[in-house]
């Protein structure tokens, strides 16, 4: 279960550059729920998985996960809860590393930092059923580098080290915006299947309306901070790309309608 | 030959700055301007114990442990109070100056008096020259810390170390305290540094305030020169190419001096040779690159 509460966060405060990234959002994530985030350019988006995740910090706001407040944990601390996936592939893993090493240090996520070793040939051969799951072959090459990987593959095993060592909650950016259109689906197939086999709590953030209405059970959009519009339950299963195509185009009308108000206000008393 | 035996001792002792270096540049990716400073005070703390009469073994170790908490000092400034990573160490190794000139006692420490930690490995076994002892120290001290450093990047924690210096924020997302782990490698990064220092010191028989100058060059051309001769992927090469490259870095200063080199030159030609390797290999795969295109 995520719980947000009021959550606020300004870039550059009091600055002529300041952006509301994050204004009062508000929202519940019942344990299991597949959320996806739509949302305008600078909308928020990205922020809120940030924020979750506790690598920005919140200037007001409370964040519970699993009933826990956990708005004061860093990041680190978070992360034996949340696992994370971001939009680009050779972030969310360790390039010098091993496949192996990477899926080890994601499986130790939450326990303690120890002198015992890392692989022992138990782990390894677990970690190597885990891989052998993906169905890239990559079982055979656990001691290759993370660096030779393709993108897709690399990105395919950051979500799989995303779900090791018991996360609940799971926050992906983006996650396949930077792959080719069969790398695409292969890792939004995995990404389902994921998320179904460990029951975690996901929120996905995108930009393709496709995925808004075929993947999840629920869809925020989000616009300068705010969510503007939810879609659940029968809504949201009736929901087709047109509808939130028109919707975004009347966000943006408004704005245009907003910019050019505050223009002709300027024009007409400064 | 003595030039060479010679070089092959400085050689082992300076290899145990470079495996330090191999951690903060290597692993963490930091030019760690600490090293200056937690060579000399490695040692100082060492020189000071002996001259006191304690064990030399305790006197070295001990002068490692003070390099270490240089190290953790460092670390914390730039976790904890945000100092940029190169003032943070300039920090530490300025205030060690003053520091170290008090526990020297003056510029100039020396240690013929006491017994150090080669003569007493000499003392086991009398009729063996000198020369093949000290070598036999720096090779046993060498060793064990390749070894041990090993089996520590195999660790859950060694693990979580070498994830924080390919990719912090991986690191961070899978649960490693990337803070907490920059303090604990620049803290064992100075300790071996340091090490080196209290080694060296009692093989030339003093310790000086400014034999700390330039040993981060030094260092650091060891590591890349090791890096590119065994083309060093993961830790275990790279610790090899660290102990490699500090030997190849003595014969090469050996060689130019018996070549008639002043040993004045001697920072030059050090800041000469990490330039070379930096620049040369990659020239050289693009030639050849050429070559093979042509």
């Amino acid at each position: 279960m995520v719980q947000l509460e009021d959550l606020h966060l300004t870039f550059g405060a009091g600055t002529r550059s300041e952006v509301r990234a994050l204004d009062g959002v508000s929202l519940q994530v019942p344990q299991g729920d597949f959320l996806v985030v739509l949302g305008t350019n600078g909308s928020g988006k990205s922020t809120l998985l940030t924020a979750i995740a506790g690598a920005a910090r919140l200037q007001r706001g409370r964040i519970r996960l699993e009933g826990r407040d956990v708005t004061k944990w860093p990041a680190h601390r978070r992360a034996a809860m949340v696992g994370r996936v971001f939009q680009n592939p050779y972030q969310g893993s360790a390039a010098g590393l091993s496949i192996a090493e990477n899926l080890a240090l994601a499986a130790q996520r939450g326990s303690r930092n120890t002198l015992a070793k890392a692989l022992p040939r138990a782990k390894k051969e677990l970690l190597r059923a885990s891989v052998q799951q993906l169905g890239l072959g990559l079982e055979q090459r656990l001691d290759v580098p993370m660096g030779t990987l393709s993108g897709g593959q690399r990105q395919a095993v950051t979500l799989l080290m995303a779900t090791l060592g018991g996360p609940s909650v799971l926050l992906l950016d983006e996650h396949t915006a930077a792959l080719d259109p069969r790398s695409e689906e292969q890792v939004r197939q995995l990404t389902v299947e994921l998320v179904h086999r460990h029951r975690l709590t996901a929120i996905m953030v995108t930009h393709a309306m496709e995925h808004a209405v075929t993947l999840g059970n629920r869809v925020i959009l989000m616009h300068r901070g705010r969510i503007v519009e939810q879609y659940e339950g029968t809504f949201k299963r009736r929901l087709r790309e047109q509808d939130l195509h028109d919707r975004f185009t009347e966000i943006r009308n408004t704005e245009l309608l907003d910019e050019s108000a505050a223009d002709l206000l300027r024009r007409s008393y400064v | 030959m003595n030039s060479f035996l010679s070089a092959t001792t400085t050689g082992l002792i300076l290899a145990v700055l470079a495996l330090g270096l191999v951690i903060s540049y290597g692993v963490l990716r930091t030019v760690d301007l600490t090293v200056d400073g937690a060579f000399t005070a490695g040692a100082a703390v060492a020189g000071m114990l002996l001259v006191g009469g304690v064990d030399a073994t305790v006197a070295t170790l001990a002068g490692a442990l003070a390099g270490a908490v240089c190290g953790l000092l460092t670390g914390l400034f730039q976790t904890r109070l945000r100092v940029p990573q190169l003032l943070a160490g300039m920090i530490t190794t300025t205030g060690l100056y003053s520091i170290n000139l008090l526990l020297m006692g003056g510029g100039n420490l020396p240690l013929a008096t006491p017994q150090t930690v080669f003569e007493s490995f000499a003392a086991l076994a009398p009729a063996v020259p000198a020369v093949v002892t000290e070598i036999a120290v720096g090779v046993l001290v060498v060793a064990s810390l390749v070894l041990a450093l090993r089996r520590f990047f195999r660790s859950a924690l060694g693990l979580s170390l070498l994830a924080v210096g390919d990719n912090a924020a991986m690191a961070e997302s899978v649960g490693v305290n990337t803070g907490a782990m920059t303090v604990l490698g620049l803290g064992l990064s100075n300790g071996l540094v340091a090490l080196s220092g209290a080694l060296f010191a009692q093989y030339q028989g003093f310790a000086n305030v400014q034999m700390g100058l330039g040993m981060l060059v030094a260092g650091l051309a060891s590591v890349v020169l090791g890096d590119s001769l065994l083309r060093a992927r993961f830790i275990g090469r790279r610790l090899a190419g660290g102990v490699v490259g500090a030997l190849v870095t003595r014969y090469v200063v050996a060689g130019a001096l018996l070549a008639g080199l002043d040993a004045s030159a001697l920072k030059l030609l050090t800041a000469i040779l990490l330039l070379a390797v930096l620049v040369l290999p990659d020239r050289m795969r693009r030639l050849a690159g050429g070559w093979r295109r042509g």
